[in-house]
Parts: C-alpha cells; structure tokens; sequence
C-alpha cells in the first residue's frame, strides 16, 4: 500500500483525490471516506524527511510523490507495519540502545526497513496504523528490520529456538516503567499526539506464535491503558480490558472505516435442539403392511391345519397299527397258538409260539407312535418276517430230514409197540391208529392230570398211545402221570420211550434229568 | 406419537407368527402317555400255589410247600394246591421256557388268577442253597420274585418262611 492509494482497494487515488485528502474525500473508486488530519502537515517535516531521516542508513525512503510532502508518512508507516509487532509503542520515543536479549542485533546499525513493495498486500495481515507516532516508535526501537515477507514476523524475542518470553516493556527494555523516556532530537509525530499516550504504559507480551496481548501496567489504572498496536499475524490479538473509548484521546490521523469490522467475541451458542428424524416406518407403508400381515397369518393358519391334519393322520395311522396289539395279547391266543400245533417234530410248535407273542408285546409297548417309530416298527417288522422266512426254510429242512428219519424208524418202533401193547388190547379194540389224532386224548390227560386224577390222565395218555404209537407225546404224558402216580419205573420206561421216538425234542435234556431223578428215587425205595 | 405407535406394528406383524409358534409347539408336543385304566383286583380271586418237586430236595421242598400252603395272599379268595409242580405243567403243555406266555398257559391250564411256586436253583454253588419264589398274575402276567441264598439246608428250612411271606406281600415286581 502506498501513500497515494486507497488504503481500503488499494488503488491509486488520482491527483484530485489526494489534493482532497486534507479536505476529507472519498474514495472515487470504493467511496471509503479518506481524511487526511490537517495537524499532519503543519508537524510534519519535509516531504522527503518525515522525522526519521537520520536514522535512515541503508534504505532510502521510497520516492513520494510529488503532490503532498505529508504524504511520504504514512507511505513510511505503511511500508513497514510490522516493525511495532515488537515495539513498545508508548507515548515517548525511546533512543536506540542495546536491548538485553540474547541474539538481538545490535542496536547501533538502526536502520528503517525499505519500504518492501509488497506483491499482494493484505489488509487483515497489516493491521492498519493508528498513530504515526507508534510507527516511529517502533522504527526507533525494532532492530533493524530484515526484508520480510508479510508472513514473516520481525523479532524481538530471543533467538530461534528459545522459548519465547513474557516481557514488560519495560523489561524488554531495561527501563523501569515510570523513568520518562529520552526525548529524540528528531521531530516527531508524537508530539501531536493527544497527551495522554504519555500516560499509558502498555504491557506487551510478544510470542512469535502466540497471541500479542496487552495487558495493564502494574500502577496505572485500567481505564489509562489502551491499546495501541492491534496486530495479528498468526493469531488473535486479545486486548485485556479494552477501556472505554476515548475518542478525543486517541483520534486516528487517517480515518478510514474498516470495511470489515472486527470479530472481536464469539459467541457459541447452544446448537439448536435437533429433532430427531421422523421415523422411517419398517416396511412398507401401512396399506402393504397390513395386506402383509393378513398374508402372514394366513400362512401361519394354513401351516397350522397342514401340521393338524398331518399330525391327525399320522396318530390315526399309528393308532390302527397299535389297535390289534391287546387284541392279540389276550391271554387265550398265546395258549392256543403254544398248544395247537400238532407236531410231528416236537420242538416246533414252542419255537413259533415264542416269536408271535414277543413282537406283539412290543408293539403293544409304545403307545405313541410317530412317523419315526411307524418306520422303525416296519423296519423291525420286516427283519423279523426274513427271520421267520429263514427260520421256517430251516425248519422245513430239518423237518424233512427228521422226516425221513421217523420213517425209517417207523418200522421198527411199529413192532415194538405191537409187541408191548399189542397183547393188552383186546382183538375188539385193535384198530390201526396210525393216522388217528393223538392230540385230543392228550389234552383230556392233560386236564386230568391237572386236576389231580393221575389214574384218568394215564387212561387217556393211553388212548393218545394208541391212536398214535409213532408219536412220543403219548409216551411223554404217560410218564408224567406215572411220576405223579408214584410209579417211577413205568415212570422212566415211558420217558425213555418219549425220548427215543424225539430224540431231537426241546424237552430232551428236561426230560433226561428227570429220568435220573426218578432213577434215584427208584434206587432209593 | 410415532414412538408408541411403534410397537403396535410390530405387535400386529408378530402376533401372526407367535400364533403360528404357539399352534405349532402345541401341535408337536408329544402325546401324553396312555392311561392304563388299572381294574380294581376282583376279591374273588384263585390263587395256585404249584408244590415243588420233591425230586430235587425233598427237605426244603417239604418246608417250602408248607409255607406256600399257608401264605395268604392279598386280593385271594380261594387258596389251591396245584396237582403238579411248575415243571410237569410246562412239559405237559410243551411250554418250557421261563417266560410269561408260558406260565399263563400254566394258569390258564390250572384254571388260577394268580399262581405261586418255588425253584430251587440247581446252579447254586455246592455250599448255598437258592430259592426263588415267584408270585404270577395270570391276567396282568406280572411276577413278582423273592430270592433266598442259605448256607445249608437247616438255614433254608428257617428262612423260607419270610421268604414265602414276603413274595406273597409282592416282592420285587418284574415281567
């Protein structure tokens, strides 16, 4: 920014405008209201000469132009606003002296920065100069100021590296605070300025990264500081306190409205309360939804009658598979079955009799069937028919043989039993009892013999005999009737013969050790 | 508003499925067992008592039978001695083995509701005498078996007695 633009657009005021300034004008361009305070040039030195020309010593002031010698001011403070960042700005200009920090340049070579044309200056980064004496000020004090770019930031701290220091002025500078500062020889602005900067002590505390604050002297009120140096370059600049606008007391020379005001709080504030989302429904909007529940529970009704009827049939099945079960676990069938059969092999007929009644207890034992247990049972059911199928080929088999045995056998027991019954029967009642059923008398002997009439059962054991000589179980009745008459030689004599006739009966071995019983008791008597 | 309305929907789109659950769960739940309708035992009961055979040890048969003649037996009107011991019987009727089917054809034969025997175990060792009273129910086919192991005859002669008392009472009941 230069002396001949608009400090607000930054563009060259034409010769009219700046001719206007002391008058107070505006911005042709972008109508900021310029003014130019008439004390200015009066105090001011000679154009090329605005108070700091003796400190100038490698730099020359930038060519001001012709028309207003006052100009060449804030030309100057313009171009170098960054020299109060670390400058004390007081009301008084402090002579250049040796400042105690460590790696501070040596104060004699002061020199002014050069005016740094700066490539895009910033309005927010340069923060605009209220008092040239300030600007003075910070010439006298800053150590000579490198050429910087704008983000750079002059030092008044240590060097790099060390951390950075809270420093009163008056410690930055080794003066106690109320010592009047000398008074420079050179004409300053500062004597035009209102009196009362003389009064003000301010409290810098500079960081190379941090905030600047300013903060109060220790002695002087509150009310007494102001801020003079409003500069941010990386950070805020936070004023402590800011006093009471004094408007006569710190009229600014060059008046400009900031176009941009400064933010100086923030106010956080609660977030607005946020509602929450309307609920986004699950499923479809209702209409589907309630069609989807009416399909649903008119699949669940329909899996329901499936799963009755299913289940219905399953026991109504279950139960016509276990319905004959007590019917065929009555008492007298077993008896039936055990008895009926009219052998010609004597162990036959307890070894079918055995099977039947089993399979049917078991099936009377699960009273609730499932499909499962259904096929289970069929399963069982089947193995046990292929059991019987073999069982039965191996009895057929054995029958045959046993067959073929007792008839070769037939013969000579034929003429034993003619020889000893023979002679008994009378000629009337011989008749050919071979193919007679010896079964019936048998029972009748049964009966007798259970009811305790030994002399009737041996009579119808007969009979059986006689019907029948080839079948043993006459012989075998007779035995037991003669045993329980207490006759046990006839008793063993007809065992014997029982056994001869069945030698392969299930019964043998019974029989075998009760013709030893008998044999002993025979003995014994 | 719509928070509690909430769960009505659900509800509606649940309600279906739980009846579904619960007809289901009830479907498949097993059937309970079938009641068998115990019949009250009829007072006038015939009860066989089958004498052991003297063949194997005439002793203990002798104090056995005694015994079985005098037991009463719960239920039982009518108290029998059997013609024949439980071995003639079954060789009479061709029905040997030791198996329900078999000793109700022995009932049926003797014409008893419940029937009541002993065996001597032959497979004992040399020194023990075993006895096993059994008490059968002809109809039910439910025996109910008490076991005695004596050392020697005089020891088995004193103990039949509870023995045969004690199978009368019930006894352990097996098939």
């Amino acid at each position: 920014m230069s002396a001949n633009s608009c400090p607000r657009c930054m563009k060259a005021l034409p010769e009219r405008t700046l001719r206007a300034l002391t008058q107070g004008t505006t911005c042709p361009y972008c109508a900021a209201p310029l003014k130019r305070t008439p004390k200015r040039a009066p105090a001011a030195a000679p154009a090329d000469d605005d108070g700091y020309a003796s400190f100038e010593m490698s730099a020359a002031p930038p060519p001001a132009p012709s028309p207003a010698p006052a100009k060449a001011a804030p030309a100057t403070t313009a171009s170098s606003p960054k020299s109060f960042r670390a400058t004390m700005v007081g009301g008084t200009a402090v002579a250049a002296r040796s400042l105690p920090f460590e790696g501070t340049p040596a104060p004699a070579p002061i020199s002014l920065s050069p005016p740094v044309p700066a490539p895009a200056p910033a309005p927010a980064s340069t923060p605009p100069v209220r008092s040239g004496a300030a600007a003075a000020l910070a010439r006298t004090i800053a150590a000579p100021a490198p050429m910087r770019t704008p983000g750079a930031r002059p030092s008044v701290a240590p060097a790099a590296g060390k951390p950075h220091r809270t420093l009163t002025p008056a410690q930055a500078l080794d003066l106690p605070p109320p010592t009047p500062a000398p008074v420079l020889n050179t004409p300053s602005p500062i004597a035009s300025i209102s009196p009362h900067l003389a009064s003000v002590g301010a409290q810098m505390i500079g960081s190379d990264t941090g905030p600047t604050r300013v903060s109060h002297l220790p002695g002087l009120p509150p009310e007494a500081v102001r801020p003079l140096v409003a500069d941010s370059e990386s950070g805020p600049t936070n004023v402590a306190q800011p006093t009471a606008p004094q408007p006569a007391a710190a009229e600014p020379l060059l008046k400009f409205p900031d176009s941009e005001p400064v933010i100086d709080s923030v106010t956080v504030a609660p977030e607005p309360e946020r509602r929450p989302a309307p609920a986004v429904p699950i499923l479809a909007p209702p209409a589907p939804r309630r069609g989807l529940a009416f399909v649903g529970v008119g699949m669940g009704l329909a899996i329901v009658v499936i799963a009755i009827v299913g289940f219905k049939l399953v026991s109504g099945s279950s139960r016509k598979v276990a319905a004959p079960a007590p019917t065929a676990a009555a008492p007298p069938a077993p008896v039936v079955e055990a008895v009926a059969p009219a052998a010609p092999e004597e162990t036959a007929p307890p070894a079918k009799a055995a099977p039947a009644p089993k399979a049917k207890t078991k099936a009377k034992a699960t009273p609730a069937p499932t499909a499962r247990q259904s096929a289970r049972r069929a399963a069982a059911e089947r193995l046990a028919e292929k059991r019987a199928a073999a069982a039965s080929r191996r009895r057929q088999h054995a029958a045959e043989k046993a067959q073929a045995r007792k008839e070769r056998r037939a013969a000579h027991a034929r003429t034993v039993a003619a020889r000893e019954i023979a002679p008994k029967r009378s000629s009337a009642t011989a008749a050919p009892a071979e193919h007679a059923d010896p079964r019936p008398p048998y029972e009748h002997g049964n009966a007798l013999l259970f009811a305790g009439d030994g002399k009737g059962a041996i009579a119808a054991y007969r009979e059986a005999v006689r019907s029948a000589p080839n079948d043993p179980i006459g012989f075998r009745g007779l035995g037991l009737a003669y045993e329980q008459q207490g006759e046990p030689a006839q008793a063993i004599k007809a065992l014997r013969r029982y056994l001869k006739l069945a030698p392969n009966a299930a019964d043998h071995d019974l029989i075998s050790k009760r013709i030893d019983k008998l044999s002993k008791r025979a003995k014994t008597k | 508003m719509e928070r509690c309305a909430r769960p009505d929907r659900r509800l509606r789109l649940v309600s279906p499925l739980l009846v579904l659950f619960a007809s289901l769960g009830a479907c498949a739940s097993k059937k309970p067992p079938a009641v068998r309708a115990v019949k009250p035992l009829p007072q006038d009961q015939k009860l066989a008592w089958m004498p052991v055979d003297p063949l194997d040890a005439p002793s203990i048969a002798k104090a056995v039978n005694e015994q079985m003649s005098r037991v009463k037996v719960a239920g039982t009107k009518e108290h029998v001695k059997a013609a024949v011991s439980m071995e003639v019987a079954q060789l009479a009727i061709e029905c040997i083995q030791p198996t329900t089917i078999c000793y109700r054809a022995v009932g049926h034969s003797l014409g008893a509701d419940q029937l009541m025997w002993a065996e001597v175990d032959p497979a004992a060792p040399a020194d023990k005498i075993r006895i096993t009273v059994v008490l059968f129910d002809v109809q039910s086919g439910n025996a109910s078996r008490r076991v005695g192991t004596y050392d020697g005859v005089p020891a088995a002669r004193a103990g039949v007695a509870e023995l045969v008392d004690h199978a009368a009472s019930g006894g352990s009941r097996s098939p």
